[in-house]
C-alpha cells in the first residue's frame, strides 16, 4: 500500500477531514485501484462486525454479580490503606517463570478466609487465590494478579499453584505457594521470604516458590533469606538534535517543470529555476537551471540579467553544452538593447570558440544585420561572404539578399556576387 | 454507538459519586444499570471467541476499577466515555499478558477449522465464517489499535470521545486508527489472495 492519499481515503468515513478534503479523498479513491479496494475492505469490515449479535447471555449477569460477592470482602473493606499511586508496570517475565512453576490458575481460587476485625497493624485482603498483610501506612493496589506497591511494606500469601505478582519501581516479584514481605522505600525494594511451601513429592517440583528479578536477571528466593534490590541510575538519554526534515522536490523534475512552463509563465519557469540554482544540487543540474533561468529572464523582458545569467552559463565548468547557445544568445540581447559593439565582441568571441559551430549562419546574419543598423553594408557584405558553414540557413540567406538589396544602388558588383554566392 | 446512557443514569452516577466513600449499594446500582453496556463492551475488545469465563473475569474488574475511580468522577465527561475509558484500559491491562492474547487467536482459528452450525436459522453461515476471518486478522493488530479501531466502528465513538476516554491526544486517535484499518485491509487482502490460490 504505498499511495499517499491513504490516509485520506481510509479516515473518509470518520469525520477526521473537512468536507472540502473528504469530497477530495472521495474523487481520489474513485480512480485509484488501491484506494478503493482498500476502502472497501475497511467498509465491508465494518458491516460484517456490526451484522454479529451483541446480545448480553441471560445468565452473564448473575454469574458476574456472583463473583462480585466474592470479591467484595477484598475490595469493599476499610479503604483507608488503599491509596492509589500510578506506577510504571514493569515487563512480565511469564514465560520465564512458568518454565519451573506450576501452571497458574486462570480463574479465581477460592478465597481465604479473613479475619472481620484483623490486628491493629495489619489489614487482611485478599485477591486472586492470595492474600495480602499490609502496614497502615503502605501504599499499593491491586491490578488484576499485580500487586503494585508505591511505598511501605506488605507481606503477600499465596496458595499453592498460584502464581500472584508484586511489582515494584525497582523490581518484579513472582510467587507460587509462598509468603513473601515486600518493603518500598528510598532505599530500593526489600524482599524476604517469609515461608515456602514445600511439597510432598520430588523436591520443589510442585511446591513453592518465589522469584525476584534483577535488571535482566530473575533469582529464586530461598526460605528466609532476604534481597534488596536498588533503585537503578537514572539512564542518560542521548538527546537526539531534532532537525526538521524538509522534503525538497525533486530538481530534476522541478526543471522539467519550469520548461514546461516557460513559454506561457515565464515569471514561474524563472522562480523555479532560481530555486534550483540556489540548492545544493549537482554541478549538472545547476548550469541547466542557470540556462532554464537565463531563457525564462529573457523571455519576460530582464534582459540584462537575461544576459548576466546567460554570462554564468558560460562561465560554469559544466556549461560548455550550453556555451555556443548562451553566447549567441547573449549577442542578440546586446542588439535588442542597441549595444552593438558588446554584441559584436560577443559574436566575434563565439566564432573563435566555435568556428564551425552550428551558430556560424546564425551569426554571421546577425553581424551582418548589425553593420546595417550601422549603415556600413560594404562590412555587412564582407561578413555574410566570409561565412562558411555546410548546408543552408533560411536567415543567412535572408540577410544575404537583404544586404544586395542594399547595395545595388552603391556598389552593384558587391551586390551580384552576394546573389550569386 | 448502541447504548446511549440516559441523563437521569447519569445524574445518578454522579449523587453516586458525591458521597464520602463508595459502599457496597453503590457498587449494585451501577451494576445494575451498565452491566450490559460494560459487558458489551468487554465482549466486542475481546472478540467473538473470548471464552465466557475471560469476559465475565474482565467484566468483573471493569466494576471493580469503575467502584475505585468513582470519587473521582465530577461528571465532567459523559458517563458512557467514562466507563469506555475504564473499560478499554482494563482489557489493554488484561491483554497484556501474551497467554491471553495467544488463546484468543488460537480460539477465532479454532472456531474457524470447526464447522459449527449457525446459532439461529437466521444467521448465515459465511457471514459467521467472513466473521472470524476479520477477527482473525483484528486479533493480529496490537492491542492499543484494535481498541480504538473497536471503540470507533463497534461502539461508534468519535475521535475526541475515544480520545477522551482513553485520555489520549486526538491525533494519536486518529493515526493508531489509520494504521489499523490499513493493517485489517492488508491482511485481508493477503487472505483473499491466499484462498484464491488455493
Amino acid at each position: 500500500m504505498s499511495c499517499r492519499s491513504l490516509e485520506q481515503t481510509l479516515l473518509l468515513d470518520s469525520a477526521r477531514f473537512s468536507a472540502t478534503k473528504r469530497e477530495d479523498a472521495e474523487r481520489h479513491a474513485a480512480g485509484c485501484p488501491e484506494c478503493s479496494q482498500a476502502l472497501a475492505k475497511v467498509r465491508s469490515s465494518r458491516s460484517i462486525l456490526l451484522s454479529q449479535s451483541t446480545a448480553v447471555p441471560s445468565d452473564a449477569r448473575a454469574t458476574v454479580w456472583a463473583k462480585m460477592q466474592v470479591e467484595e470482602r477484598s475490595f469493599f473493606g476499610p479503604r483507608s490503606i488503599a491509596a492509589l499511586g500510578t506506577f510504571a508496570i514493569a515487563a512480565v517475565t511469564w514465560l520465564v517463570f512458568l518454565r519451573s512453576a506450576p501452571e497458574p490458575v486462570e480463574t479465581a481460587l477460592p478465597v481465604i478466609a479473613v479475619e472481620k476485625k484483623p490486628a491493629p497493624a495489619e489489614e487482611g485482603v485478599t485477591f486472586f487465590g492470595g492474600r495480602i498483610l499490609a502496614l497502615p501506612d503502605a501504599k499499593w493496589h491491586v491490578e488484576g494478579r499485580s500487586l503494585l506497591l508505591e511505598s511501605g511494606e506488605i507481606e503477600v500469601d499465596v496458595l499453592p499453584a498460584t502464581l500472584v505478582e508484586v511489582i515494584t519501581a525497582e523490581t518484579v516479584v513472582q510467587l507460587v505457594g509462598s509468603r513473601v514481605s515486600v518493603t518500598r522505600d528510598a532505599q530500593g525494594t526489600r524482599v524476604r521470604a517469609v515461608r515456602i511451601v514445600r511439597a510432598a513429592g520430588a523436591a520443589g517440583a510442585d511446591g513453592g516458590k518465589i522469584s525476584v528479578k534483577q535488571g535482566v536477571e530473575v533469582m529464586s528466593l530461598e526460605e528466609e533469606r532476604s534481597v534488596l534490590v536498588e533503585p537503578r541510575a537514572p539512564k542518560k538519554r542521548a538527546v537526539a538534535k531534532v532537525v526538521p526534515e524538509v522534503v525538497l522536490p525533486d530538481p530534476v523534475v522541478e526543471l522539467k517543470m519550469a520548461r514546461e512552463v516557460l513559454e506561457r509563465d515565464s515569471p514561474r519557469a524563472a522562480e523555479i529555476a532560481e530555486r534550483v540554482s540556489q540548492r545544493s544540487v549537482p554541478a549538472e543540474v545547476r548550469v541547466e537551471a542557470l540556462a532554464v533561468l537565463a531563457d525564462a529572464e529573457r523571455r519576460r523582458g530582464s534582459l540584462l540579467q537575461a544576459a548576466r545569467s546567460y554570462a554564468k552559463v558560460i562561465d560554469h565548468p559544466r556549461g560548455r553544452g550550453y556555451a555556443e547557445e548562451a553566447m549567441m544568445q547573449r549577442a542578440l540581447l546586446y542588439v535588442e538593447l542597441k549595444d552593438y559593439s558588446s554584441a559584436l565582441n560577443e559574436l566575434t568571441r563565439l566564432e573563435a570558440q566555435y568556428t564551425s559551430g552550428v551558430s556560424a549562419p546564425e551569426r554571421a546574419a546577425l553581424a551582418a544585420k548589425i553593420y546595417l543598423e550601422r549603415g556600413d553594408a560594404r562590412a555587412a557584405a564582407k561578413v555574410l561572404l566570409e561565412a562558411k558553414f555546410d548546408g543552408r540557413s533560411r536567415v543567412f540567406e535572408l540577410r544575404r539578399r537583404e544586404v544586395a538589396r542594399v547595395l545595388e544602388d552603391s556598389d552593384a558588383a558587391l551586390a551580384n556576387k552576394l546573389k550569386v554566392d | 454507538m448502541h447504548a446511549h446512557m440516559s441523563s437521569s443514569v447519569e445524574r445518578e452516577l454522579w449523587a453516586l459519586s458525591q458521597g464520602r466513600t463508595a459502599e457496597a449499594h453503590d457498587l449494585e446500582a451501577i451494576f445494575r444499570v451498565h452491566f450490559e453496556d460494560v459487558y458489551r463492551i468487554v465482549r466486542h475488545l475481546l472478540g467473538p471467541s473470548a471464552p465466557c469465563a475471560d469476559v465475565d473475569d474482565v467484566a468483573q474488574l471493569v466494576f471493580i476499577a469503575i467502584q475505585k475511580a468513582l470519587p473521582s468522577f465530577r461528571g465532567e465527561s459523559k458517563t458512557s466515555t467514562w466507563i469506555y475509558g475504564i473499560a478499554s484500559r482494563v482489557v489493554l491491562s488484561q491483554l497484556r499478558s501474551w497467554r491471553r492474547q495467544s488463546r484468543l487467536k488460537r480460539a477465532v482459528e479454532m472456531e474457524r477449522l470447526r464447522s459449527v452450525p449457525a446459532r439461529t436459522p437466521e444467521q448465515n453461515i459465511s457471514e459467521r465464517e467472513q466473521a472470524l476471518i476479520v477477527w482473525s486478522c483484528l486479533l493480529r493488530i496490537s492491542p492499543k489499535k484494535r481498541v480504538v479501531y473497536l471503540l470507533h466502528e463497534i461502539e461508534g465513538l468519535s475521535g475526541p470521545e475515544i480520545a477522551e476516554a482513553l485520555h489520549l491526544p486526538e491525533g494519536t486517535v486518529w493515526t493508531r486508527l489509520y494504521h489499523a484499518r490499513r493493517e485489517l485491509a492488508g491482511m485481508l487482502e493477503k487472505k483473499k489472495v491466499k484462498e484464491v490460490r488455493r
